[in-house]
Formats: C-alpha cells, sequence, structure tokens
C-alpha cells in the first residue's frame, strides 16, 4: 500500500471509530459548536501542560550556552498563553476539569500502551520456532 | 491549582535534576527539591469531598484502579514478547503461554470494571466512569489505526490484525452496553481524547520550532578547544594500531 493510501485509511478508521463512539454518546449536529469548542479547549489545556512540563525538564538537561534558559522562559509564555486562551473560549479552568483530564489522559495513554503490546506480543511469539543459534550452542 | 501545578510543572522538573551530571550543583540539590515538590504535593492535595466529589485524591484513587489491569496486562505481554526459546535478562523462558494468560485476565478485569465494578474485590473508584470511558475510547481509536496499520505494512501479520480489530471492536460494543448509564462520560472523554491529540501534534509541533529558532541564534558553547596536531597524531596511532593491525612503536 502506497503512503497516500495508508494515511487515507488511517484517517478513515479513525473517522469510523469517533462516528460509532459518537453515536453511541448521543451527539448531535445540532451541538456541533458546543462540541468543537469543548475540543479546543481540551486541546489547549493539552498544549498547556506540554509546554509547562517540556519548560521544567527537557530542556534543562541540554547544555548549550544561555539557549536551555530562552527555551524554559518562552515554553512557559506558550504554556500561559495557552492558558489565557482557555479563558477567552469562556470554559475556563475549573477544579473538576484537572481531575477529570487527568484521569482521561491516563486513560489515553494506558488504552495505547494496551493496543501496542499487543502487536507487540503477537508479531513476536509468531517467531517462537525461531531460536537464537548462539544461545543454543550452550545446550 | 498548586497541586496540579506541582504535579505538571514540579514532578517533571525535579526528575530532570535527577537526570544531571553528578557533579552539578542542579544534582546535589535534586533530592531536596523532590522531598520539597512531593511536600507541597501532599500539603495542597485537601479537595476531598469538595466540588462534585472529586478531588486530587480521587483522581489517584482512579488512576490505581486503571493501572492494576494495564499493569498486568502489560507484565503479560512482556512475558509473551521476551519470554520465548530465548531469555531475555531475568525473564524465564518459556513463559509465552503464562504471559497471554495474564493478558487474558486483564481483559477479563477491564470487562469487570466496565460492568460490574461492584463485584471486584476492590472497592468502585469515584471517577469509575471517567477513568473506564476514556480506556475503552482510547483502545477502540488505537486498536483502528492499529489494524489500519498492520494491514498497511502487509507481510501477512493477519492474527496481530485480528487481535487489534478484536479490542477495537469489542471496546466499542462495552461502549454501547454502557451508553444508558454514562453517556455523558463516554461523550466528554471522546471529545477530551480527540483534543489531547491535537494538542500534543501542535504543541510538540510548536515546541520543535520554536527550539530550533532559539538553538539557530544561540553561540557555541566555549567548553572545547579545537582539536591539536598531537592529538591528530594520537588519534591516528590508534587506529592504525587498532584497525590496519600496526605494531605500536
Amino acid at each position: 500500500m502506497s503512503k497516500n493510501s495508508s494515511f487515507l485509511s488511517i484517517l478513515v478508521s479513525i473517522f469510523v471509530v469517533i462516528i460509532a463512539i459518537g453515536r453511541i454518546a448521543n451527539w448531535n449536529l445540532e451541538d456541533i459548536q458546543e462540541i468543537v469548542i469543548d475540543m479546543l479547549a481540551k486541546s489547549l489545556m493539552t498544549m498547556t501542560a506540554i509546554w509547562l512540563i517540556l519548560a521544567t525538564s527537557s530542556t534543562s538537561i541540554l547544555h548549550r550556552g544561555s539557549a536551555p534558559r530562552l527555551q524554559a522562559i518562552t515554553l512557559l509564555f506558550l504554556s500561559l498563553g495557552g492558558l489565557g486562551l482557555v479563558e477567552l473560549l469562556n470554559v475556563g479552568v475549573q477544579r473538576a476539569t484537572l481531575e477529570t483530564i487527568t484521569v482521561q489522559w491516563a486513560g489515553l495513554i494506558m488504552g495505547s500502551s494496551i493496543v501496542l503490546f499487543t502487536v507487540l506480543a503477537i508479531v513476536t511469539g509468531r517467531e517462537e520456532e525461531e531460536e537464537d543459534p548462539l544461545l543454543a550452542i550452550d545446550k | 491549582m498548586t497541586f496540579w501545578l506541582l504535579l505538571y510543572g514540579g514532578i517533571p522538573g525535579v526528575l530532570a535534576m535527577h537526570l544531571q551530571r553528578k557533579e552539578t550543583k542542579t544534582y546535589k540539590i535534586a533530592t531536596p527539591m523532590t522531598v520539597l515538590v512531593l511536600a507541597g504535593m501532599a500539603g495542597t492535595a485537601n479537595m476531598i469531598g469538595s466540588d462534585n466529589n472529586v478531588g486530587p485524591v480521587e483522581t489517584a484513587e482512579a488512576l490505581l484502579h486503571l493501572v492494576i489491569p494495564t499493569g498486568i496486562y502489560l507484565i503479560g505481554s512482556c512475558l509473551a514478547i521476551f519470554g520465548g526459546p530465548s531469555p531475555v535478562g531475568a525473564i524465564p523462558k518459556n513463559w509465552r503461554r503464562g504471559g497471554s494468560i495474564l493478558m487474558i485476565i486483564a481483559i477479563g478485569w477491564v470487562i469487570m470494571l466496565s460492568l460490574q465494578p461492584e463485584n471486584l474485590p476492590i472497592e468502585t473508584a469515584v471517577m469509575n466512569n471517567v477513568a473506564i470511558s476514556s480506556l475503552l475510547i482510547a483502545i477502540a481509536l488505537v486498536g483502528a489505526v492499529g489494524t489500519t496499520v498492520v494491514l498497511s505494512i502487509g507481510e501477512k501479520r493477519w492474527l496481530a490484525a485480528i487481535a487489534t480489530i478484536s479490542l477495537s471492536v469489542g471496546s466499542i460494543a462495552l461502549l454501547a452496553i454502557l451508553a444508558s448509564e454514562i453517556s455523558e462520560e463516554i461523550g466528554d472523554s471522546l471529545k477530551s481524547i480527540i483534543g489531547t491529540i491535537f494538542g500534543i501534534i501542535i504543541a510538540l509541533w510548536i515546541a520543535f520550532h520554536t527550539t530550533i529558532l532559539i538553538e539557530k541564534r544561540s553561540d557555541l558553547p566555549k567548553t572545547t578547544t579545537p582539536i591539536t596536531d598531537e592529538e591528530v597524531k594520537l588519534v591516528k596511532h590508534h587506529l592504525d594500531a587498532n584497525i590496519r593491525g600496526d605494531k605500536i612503536e
């Protein structure tokens, strides 16, 4: 399969699953504006968290003059900007929002790792008969 | 808010401090800073029972309920991956079947957690509906993408494709069964997961380009001096001795 058609198939499969779960969740076309604004707010919160994590962690590992410090400050400002944009959307970060989104992020990570490890377990499990010839010498 | 700042800012920060070289000042203050951050988190996790009965403690409870089946599944899959005829590290050999059994037990646990959480040996978490709906949506979405990727690669990996599509369809079926009770949580989790995926892509793209922009304009640190003629001679000598097999004088 070519790269373009693979990408297209991935997009189609994502849309199919989203539509199926959207129907389960009783989503209506009339509520689309509200749904999109909510998604936008959630993506801004994600960006804020990612920039905060990057600002406080990875950039300090690099030792290249004053660049890491500048990067950390820039990312912190981006993070603050993200929070400001969430407020502009009139959604606001309420107490319960942070708790809920943390659990949802954890669910996303764990669900993704379950699928990834399933693929790895099955793909490697098929090569059961193959044995490392160097280790087999010991027998 | 302090708790969440410490969680998303403080914890990555102290982890990065622990990764510094041992002789640096940052590394030396890493342990006291970790204690301070953890103490701060413990001191600010005091929102129990307020605002819809959710707070850091309820979040931790829900995370623990998710970690149990996921942990069992990952341990099982590691045994299935590395427990083949050739042992890897401390993992015993010929443990693939045992790993597969653990994976099936974990799937059973997730089904129980979704349909009858009250029958599990642990008390149902306050945020169980949020946790389980996001886990199932993630499995459904990533499973569908995984199936497409596995099929696009080809090489007749039918078994892997069947497993991922089964996970995806099974999760959608569980969500459909739960729809009458928790449709609001399902909708909210779906919005969050779509928003999160977009957020991750855009945030990393912006962070990457910001880094390039800043790094391009920054001077190189003066920690190294140009290589001397003596050093060139020494390197050449070692290369001749070790690669060409010349005798060392």
